[in-house]
């Protein structure tokens, strides 16, 4: 075995059977169960409870998130002592101390020992210095889940019924960068393929691939960045290609377009020349998804094209200059509190401005969404995240 | 020029697997999968596992990594008339074909690996079988089940919601769904049930009562298909000191769920199938209080690198 990690302790039994069961020979009881982990992996999804309940959820797992963090994160305790919070059962959540994402630029922010670190994660770079964020194998497990229990946003396939094309570099070659590496996971749930659009020899065969996967599958799905996906989309359209895909497939973006920002187009007119291209029956066929390397929930776009976020997440638009939540439906920094991370304390300030919304959505379902709309650009907004960076660092 | 990331490297994974392919002599086949530690210490024994009904080879691939990681060989198939590559149609199953398939499996092992004497952990209802293969051959040196199916007839009953066993052949649907998109057969897999004894839950007490073999069964207390009340009848712990019931909380009867609970169970299972393995008499007399913690465990990387690694292999 080349890196197999050593075990401190037997598991199970964490829990007191009953005394018939305790005093039997011939019986274990083993109780892993974390509620965390039961609402995640739940054979009912998360997107079907009502919302009261999902707040509910989310009071309880992100105070026992926090709990856990302050207890295991030195760094993150002391900056929550100097941060003037009130006791962690008392504390708001809205008032939990937050981390700038900037502050994972510079520091090793972990609340796991060294060993249980599965890998530090970057992010692809594309502004400067990338943030390095550890994760250990519940936050990697949960995050899959978080994968895994939202496809039922887009719809309910069985693994046999579904091929997937990732627009991105396969398993062995995607090393640490998160993106590249979540993409990558997709092949542990369905059968994959796995093609870098680099050049017009690789966009030709990936056209291939899509119609004989096609034939072959109820439903193929196309993931990638939107620049990848814009990319295949133009260069079927110069072949003079329209793919007659129909209800079999869906094509799902993921990444934001990064440093091909200037190629960006509206998400409607987007959709229109992705759904043409693939002869899709309908825009609802192209969603989006959200994370980002310092998150670790990944978010799923409904039909109404919403992103809905987890019970086990909550999310605010914040006051860039007071971070302050601002009230609902209002642009802001977003912040979240991600409870399904178990390495590092997920209670994050990013740099991105977007909207957050809570109710009914317009599919139907109950809960929280967000929308994420740009990247920060005020500069003295980026100095306060920079600011809470600093006083993270020079504790 | 585009990459055909499947063909340029091989992935990183905590085991090496082999396939064989054991031919029978009506021309069908069935496909077995060996994976080994991949370290070059000695083996500490072979296990043979047996995927629960629907489920593929690969479906086990966690529990073969952690049970190489420990020093294991580990030995899978996939049964006749069932959803892997071996031969015939899930359709077609039946409980005897499902016997069939594992006997097929130990001879072969006997023959051609020169393995006279193997744990085995079954699933579900390739449990079922286990326990009568392991009633009825003396090279199954312990059994390991997971959720397994003691009362076939009433776990059908739940699974499908109807008890078809109790309908004359004639009105018999020719087909049920299983999972909500596998059609079975009823008539073959109903009356080979009938005739050959696999429904009633006496029977699988019986069989047992004649086992010698040490026996550790993992139950979910949330199953709604395997009830613990049947397995506890089954196994008549009271009598039996080389006997033990894992009682898992919280999990339902598909395992794999809840990774936490997954993990939980197989380091348990791996540190059972290592007491298991030193064997003796000593076992007969009664199972030690506790397992031994397992000595490695593979990491979310040797898993997922082993489980994209099959599913490849089993697209192939």
């Amino acid at each position: 075995m080349s890196r197999a990690t050593s075990i401190p302790q037997p598991a199970g039994a964490d829990q007191p059977p009953n005394e018939a069961e305790a005093q039997s020979p011939s019986v274990r009881i083993i109780d892993a169960r974390t509620a965390i982990d039961e609402l995640i992996f739940a054979e009912d999804p998360w997107y079907a409870l009502p919302l009261e309940r999902q707040r509910e959820l989310s009071d309880a797992l992100i105070r026992q998130a926090l709990r856990e963090h302050l207890e295991r994160c030195p760094s993150y305790r002391d900056y929550y002592a100097r941060s003037g919070a009130a006791e962690p059962g008392a504390v708001a959540l809205a008032d939990i101390p937050l981390v700038s994402t900037r502050v994972f630029k510079f520091a090793d922010l972990r609340s796991v020992e060294a060993h249980e670190v599965e890998r530090w994660y970057r992010s692809s770079g594309t502004s400067g210095q990338p943030s390095r964020v550890p994760r250990d194998r519940a936050s990697l497990e949960r995050m899959v889940g978080s994968v895994h229990g939202s496809v039922g946003l887009l719809a309910d396939w069985d693994e046999d019924e579904v091929a997937v094309i990732n627009l991105g570099p396969g398993r062995e070659h995607v090393e640490d960068v998160w993106f590249q590496y979540v993409m990558s996971l997709i092949e542990a749930l369905y059968r994959s393929e796995s093609r870098v659009p680099r050049d017009e020899a690789a966009l030709d065969e990936i056209i291939g691939l899509a119609q004989s996967l096609l034939d072959d599958y109820e439903h193929l799905i196309v993931v990638g960045p939107p620049f990848h996906v814009l990319d295949l989309c133009e260069h079927m359209q110069r072949r003079g290609v329209e793919l007659q895909a129909g209800e079999g497939a869906t094509i799902l973006t993921a990444g934001g377009w990064k440093r091909f920002g200037g190629r960006a187009i509206p998400k409607q007119e987007f959709r229109a020349v992705v759904a043409r291209q693939f002869g899709l029956r309908g825009e609802g066929q192209v969603r989006d998804v959200f994370n980002q390397v310092e998150l670790n929930t990944v978010l799923f776009e409904c039909e109404a094209h919403e992103k809905h976020v987890p019970p086990w997440v909550h999310v605010a638009a914040r006051d860039p200059e007071t971070l302050q939540p601002v009230p609902e439906g209002e642009e802001g920094m977003l912040s979240y509190l991600d409870a399904s991370c178990s390495a590092y304390p997920c209670f994050i300030v990013t740099e991105d401005v977007g909207v957050v919304r809570r109710g009914r959505c317009a599919c139907g379902r109950e809960g929280t969404r967000v929308d994420v709309l740009r990247r920060l650009e005020s500069r003295a907004a980026k100095g306060c995240a920079l600011k809470m960076g600093q006083i993270h660092a020079n504790g | 020029m585009p990459t055909d990331e499947k063909a340029k490297s091989k992935l990183p994974s905590a085991v090496s697997t082999e396939e064989s392919v054991l031919r029978l002599e009506d021309g069908r086949q069935i496909v077995i999968w060996h994976s080994r530690p991949q370290s070059e210490e000695p083996v500490r024994g072979t296990v043979l596992l047996a995927p629960g009904f629907c489920a593929r080879m690969y479906s086990l691939a966690a529990m073969a990594a952690y049970l190489c990681a420990n020093g294991f060989a580990v030995y899978r198939y996939d049964p006749l008339d069932h959803r892997g590559p071996s031969s015939g149609e899930l359709a077609d199953f039946t409980m005897t074909t499902g016997r069939y398939s594992m006997d097929q499996v130990l001879d072969w092992l006997a023959r051609e690996r020169g393995v006279e004497s193997l744990g085995v952990i079954a699933t579900s209802l390739s449990a079922r079988i286990a326990y009568r293969v392991a009633s009825e051959r003396d090279n199954v040196a312990y059994l390991v089940t997971a959720v397994g199916v003691t009362h076939l007839r009433a776990t059908l009953e739940r699974v499908f919601g109807v008890d078809h066993m109790a309908s004359p052949p004639e009105q018999l649907p020719e087909t049920v769904v299983f999972e909500e998109r596998h059609h079975i057969r009823t008539l073959g897999f109903a009356t080979d049930a009938h005739e050959l004894g696999w429904n009633p839950a006496e029977t699988t007490r019986a069989e047992l009562d004649r086992a010698s073999v040490p026996i550790v069964a993992f139950i979910a207390r949330d199953d709604d298909w395997v009830l613990e009340s049947e397995v506890e009848e089954a196994l008549d712990l009271a009598n039996h000191p080389e006997r033990r019931m894992c009682k898992l909380e919280g999990s339902g009867h598909n395992l794999a769920k809840n990774p936490r609970i997954a993990q939980a169970m197989l380091r348990e299972l791996t540190g059972a199938v290592m007491a298991l393995e030193t064997g003796g008499e000593w076992l007969r007399a009664g199972l030690p209080p506790s397992f031994p913690a397992i000595e490695r465990e593979p990491t979310f990387e040797m898993l997922t690198a082993q489980v994209i690694a099959e599913r490849r292999r089993s697209v192939r």
